[in-house]
């Protein structure tokens, strides 16, 4: 199904270091029991209303080499940056940039996965693929495992801010490439971090990508993680994240989506240590045939904790939306305050927003709240715009970016708001892929 | 050059609500449309606009020389026909001033591009003239707004975007006497010999403030009298009623079936 091109074969990429013995036998693993599931089916509830025919898991091959004119468009935009960087293409690194040596002296360790093989192995071993986001997708979760070589590793020691934001970018470049990131992040007491993670594509067309990220949170640490995705047209694409938070540890995920064919997110927040606190954001704008199936399960299992998922999706032409959430408080979770909101923006009579927020509830002293909208732009607020000369497009994308403000407004970090500001709103300027 | 409309029929649904309204509006002028409740007076501003839920079942509006009725409303805008709401829409989360940018960049020509820097410092200098904060351009148009702040808005949206024509809806419902100064101050701001004025309103208060060249009486969808500012004083005397009275219905009125020369 996907077939894996050898090392050797790269055309000039970094030489491969070979896998450890541990790592081959989760991998072998992997294979078996990715053999022994199922495909998903409409029968299984948690694929309810996704369009199964997009998915498409055959014909791809990973760790193809990246071509020349890729390869120099990926360049240009990695030296736009000045981050701590990692960037893999097709699976292969193609760039990085390091850590400031002040952040090196005290112990964090940012990393491709290979190196830490090495150079970081009890580490690695003690984390790499612990997790299980499981929210439907386990097939995929089990063929990411089989495959998946390239990725980073963050590690912030006890105590230590990293003041600089991480970048770690994913890119495919051809129809027919296959990629496989793995972001692992360890953050431990007290520590501090923040990620911009990018997914996309140089080719225009088409490609398959499974990522996983497990986000491990000691108590008191705090992360702030931006996912990008915008894969070329076509692309089918599992994002698979969970995050784990110890006492009083703080997450803050936001997720801005467009592009692809076919894109299902499933995130899981683990509310395992009390007083932890996960807020899960998330912006879509679906064009075109676009798909954007996303699942969240907000896992309260520790007394006083918060959790707050706000989903919103505007929706173009014949692009459809799913939400499905679940609030899960155990019998012990008491004082949880736990919050699902998914609200969508219709913008064409052929778009389908599909949205299943849900609650269950094994503690008596909760606050638990959630719901959902489906809406279309009210003909009144369009005629008052069309009256001020603004034309029906520009005043799609106001109606867009007002709807969506809210989401933006809720990340904490000023700079990060504003960068998000701006991507949204120059992709709503240029509707057409850049 | 002028806003000609000639021998207006509208309705919505299957109610006829204009029954032949004919007014010229030319540069320079300030024109007042007073009526009871009902007449159809903010039926017109909303015809002229271009509002999809009115059918036009007779006549024609012309706008310097260009046939206004087939064209789409914000084609209509873009020509220079500006609309001041009686109730202006809240549009969540987009600031005046993105509302406003975009406003301006739809009049320039394709393939131009707004300078921000001439635009914030147009509309500072306007907001200043209003005695508005600026801190206000950047909250969300009209959400949260008070009756006031509201007809505010339309004002400086009047006065950035620089119609040919506007017409003012019930500008002054809801004001208070401040309020109302300040709204009227806006207005003659824009009065001079380029822009022609259609204020429409319930009440005289306003046209102590915005004096109009002429004042048109509208009663049951027709303009049943049409004079000079005094109108207006005698009917803050009289009252609507004994209009009402001649002109209510249809059926009894002398001027049925026939436009009223403006």
């Amino acid at each position: 199904m996907i077939r894996r091109m050898l090392p050797e074969m790269y055309n000039g990429g970094t030489k491969q270091t070979p896998l450890p013995t541990w790592w081959k036998e989760i991998q072998e693993a992997a294979w078996v029991d990715y053999e022994r599931l199922p495909m998903p089916s409409r029968k299984d509830e948690r694929w309810r209303f996704t369009d199964l025919g997009k998915l498409a898991f055959t014909g791809y091959t990973a760790g193809f080499p990246v071509p020349e004119p890729s390869r120099t468009e990926l360049q240009a935009f990695f030296q736009r940056g000045q981050a701590p960087a990692l960037l893999f293409a097709n699976d292969s690194l193609l760039f990085s940039r390091s850590l400031s040596p002040e952040a090196k002296k005290k112990g964090v360790l940012l990393t491709p996965l290979l190196e830490a093989a090495n150079g970081a192995a009890d580490l690695l071993k003690s984390y790499l693929f612990r997790e299980r986001v499981a929210l439907g997708a386990e097939k995929l979760e089990t063929l990411h495992r089989a495959c998946a070589t390239a990725g980073a590793l963050l590690y912030v020691p006890a105590g230590v801010e990293l003041e600089q934001t991480v970048d770690l970018s994913f890119w495919l470049s051809e129809e027919n490439a296959a990629t496989f990131p793995h972001i692992l992040v360890v953050l431990q007491e007290n520590a501090r971090a923040r990620i911009h993670l990018r997914f996309g594509s140089t080719n225009p067309k088409g490609g398959f990508a499974c990522s996983v990220q497990e986000l491990f949170l000691g108590a008191g640490a705090q992360l702030e993680i931006f996912t990008g995705r915008n894969w070329a047209e076509g692309t089918c694409s599992f994002d698979l994240a969970s995050v784990r938070l110890d006492r009083d540890a703080n997450s803050t995920s936001f997720q801005l989506n467009r592009g692809g064919g076919y894109t299902r997110t499933e995130s899981r927040s683990r509310l395992l240590g009390p007083g932890s606190r996960s807020v899960m954001l998330s912006a879509t704008m679906a064009r075109d045939r676009q798909e954007f199936d996303q699942r969240s399960f907000q896992e309260h299992s520790a007394p006083n904790t918060r959790s707050d998922l706000l989903y919103k999706s505007a929706l173009y032409d014949s692009s459809r939306t799913i939400f499905a959430g679940m609030i899960d408080v155990d019998p012990g979770a008491q004082q949880t305050d736990a919050y699902q909101s998914n609200r969508n923006l219709l913008l064409s009579p052929d778009a389908e927003a599909n949205a299943l927020p849900g609650l269950e509830i094994l503690a008596n002293d909760v606050r638990c709240t959630h719901g959902a909208t489906i809406g279309q732009v009210d003909p009144e607020e369009l005629f008052y715009c069309l009256q001020r000369g603004i034309p029906l497009e520009a005043a799609q994308r106001l109606f867009v970016l007002g709807f969506l403000t809210d989401v933006i407004d809720r990340i904490p970090d000023a700079d990060a708001k504003r960068t998000l500001a701006e991507e949204i709103d120059s992709s709503l300027s240029q509707p057409r892929r850049p | 050059m002028s806003l000609q409309i000639c021998d207006l029929h509208a309705r919505i649904v299957e109610r006829a609500i204009l029954r032949g309204i004919s007014l010229e509006i030319r540069p320079g002028e300030t024109h007042a449309i007073m009526g009871p409740n009902g007449s159809g007076k903010s039926t017109l501003s909303k015809v002229l606009a271009g509002h999809p839920d009115y059918e036009v079942t007779q006549g024609s509006v012309v706008l310097d020389g260009v046939s206004l009725l087939e064209r789409e409303p914000d084609e209509r805008a873009r020509m220079g026909l500006f609309l001041a709401f009686q109730y202006p829409c809240e549009i969540p989360g987009v600031s005046i001033a993105n509302f406003l940018r975009a406003a301006t960049q739809a009049r320039l020509p394709e393939g131009e591009s707004l300078s921000v820097t001439d635009f914030y410092q147009k509309l500072y200098h306007e907001m200043d003239a209003l005695g508005m904060q600026r801190t206000f351009s950047s909250r969300p148009l009209n959400s949260g707004f008070s009756g006031g702040e509201k007809k505010r808005a339309e004002i400086l949206q009047m006065a950035m975007l620089q119609p040919r024509y506007a017409v003012l809806d019930e500008t002054d419902s809801g004001l208070d006497i401040d309020a109302l100064k300040v709204v009227a101050g806006g207005v003659n701001r824009l009065r001079g010999p380029e822009a022609g004025l259609l204020i429409i309103t319930h009440y005289q208060r306003l046209l102590d403030y915005i004096s109009p060249d002429f004042v048109h009486v509208m009663v049951a969808g027709r303009i049943v009298q049409s004079g000079g500012p005094e109108l207006a004083l005698e009917l803050e005397k009289r009252g609507y009623g004994f209009l009402e009275e001649r002109y209510g219905s249809s059926e009894v009125s002398p001027l049925a079936g026939a436009g009223t020369p403006g």
